[in-house]
């Protein structure tokens, strides 16, 4: 039996705007672009995007049961992905976080 | 640069929140930018900005560096050694990300409505973007609620 991913809360019973964790649910592919553009930039890590993926926080949206699969799922796309043309220059760089 | 490291993974992530936690003191950023300012680190380094030489790495260093694995060990040496050289700073910031996504987000986007709906189309691009090396998750139980049987783990009841 499986559920189709991002059908879930079509009929969830409480607004869900806001509840940007839930993002990775419904909408991965705008977290994975968002992850994306911090490596292009440079960034050495990225983290999870699970600042209110807590039973506390998600209660607020009537989702504290998914918090154990939010903080559970998502793993941030990372550097060696992506195209090594696109990618930052080394971090030996006078200017680590500026384009060259 | 660098290998992003951070997942999920309950074995990872417990390394990688224990060495946020370490080097917390160090996201001050901002002012440091332009000036030549001194960071202690939890481990006595000394993190500048303007110092010279490239950063030592072990062999464990270079192989977090390259982005092949990233143990927990991996990352602290790589943390170590770069912070040797130039300040690092963790801040999420995914919030305005987010809100600087045009067409703005609506309730519909948020409940899954529009957008990938197949489970197919949505697992194949996590796949893509993600590091299954990374985690034992198998991709199939993305798609399983969650097995806990806690009582806030469970949906709520009604419509």
């Amino acid at each position: 039996m499986r559920r189709a991913v991002g059908t879930e809360f079509v009929n969830h019973p409480k607004d869900l705007k806001g509840n940007n964790d839930i993002l990775v649910i419904t909408q991965p592919d705008k977290i994975i672009e968002i992850h994306k553009q911090y490596l292009l930039a440079g960034a050495d890590m990225v983290e999870t995007n699970t600042f209110s993926s807590t039973s506390i926080a998600q209660a607020d949206y009537a989702t504290e049961h998914i918090a154990y699969r939010l903080n559970k799922w998502y793993v941030p796309p990372s550097a060696e992905l992506l195209p090594a043309a696109e990618r930052a220059p080394a971090h030996e760089s006078a200017h680590p976080h500026r384009a060259p | 640069m660098l290998p992003a490291l951070v997942c999920g993974d309950a074995g990872v992530s417990g390394a990688v929140d224990d060495l946020s936690r370490k080097y917390a003191a160090l996201s001050l950023a901002g002012d440091a930018q332009f000036g030549t300012a001194r960071v202690q680190g939890r481990y006595g380094c000394l993190a500048r900005r303007e110092s010279r030489g490239p950063p030592r790495l072990t062999q464990r260093g270079r192989r977090a560096r390259s982005g092949r694995t990233s143990s927990a060990a991996d990352v602290r040496e790589y943390l170590n050694a770069t912070l040797q050289r130039r300040i690092m700073y963790i801040d999420g910031a995914m919030g305005t990300m987010i809100q600087r996504i045009r067409p703005a987000l609506t309730e519909a986007d948020f409940r899954g409505t529009r957008g990938p709906r197949s489970s197919a189309a949505a697992g194949a691009r996590l796949l893509v973007a993600t590091t299954p090396v990374l985690t034992p998750w198998p991709p199939a139980a993305l798609n399983r609620a969650s097995r806990c049987r806690h009582r806030v783990c469970q949906p709520p009841q009604g419509p």
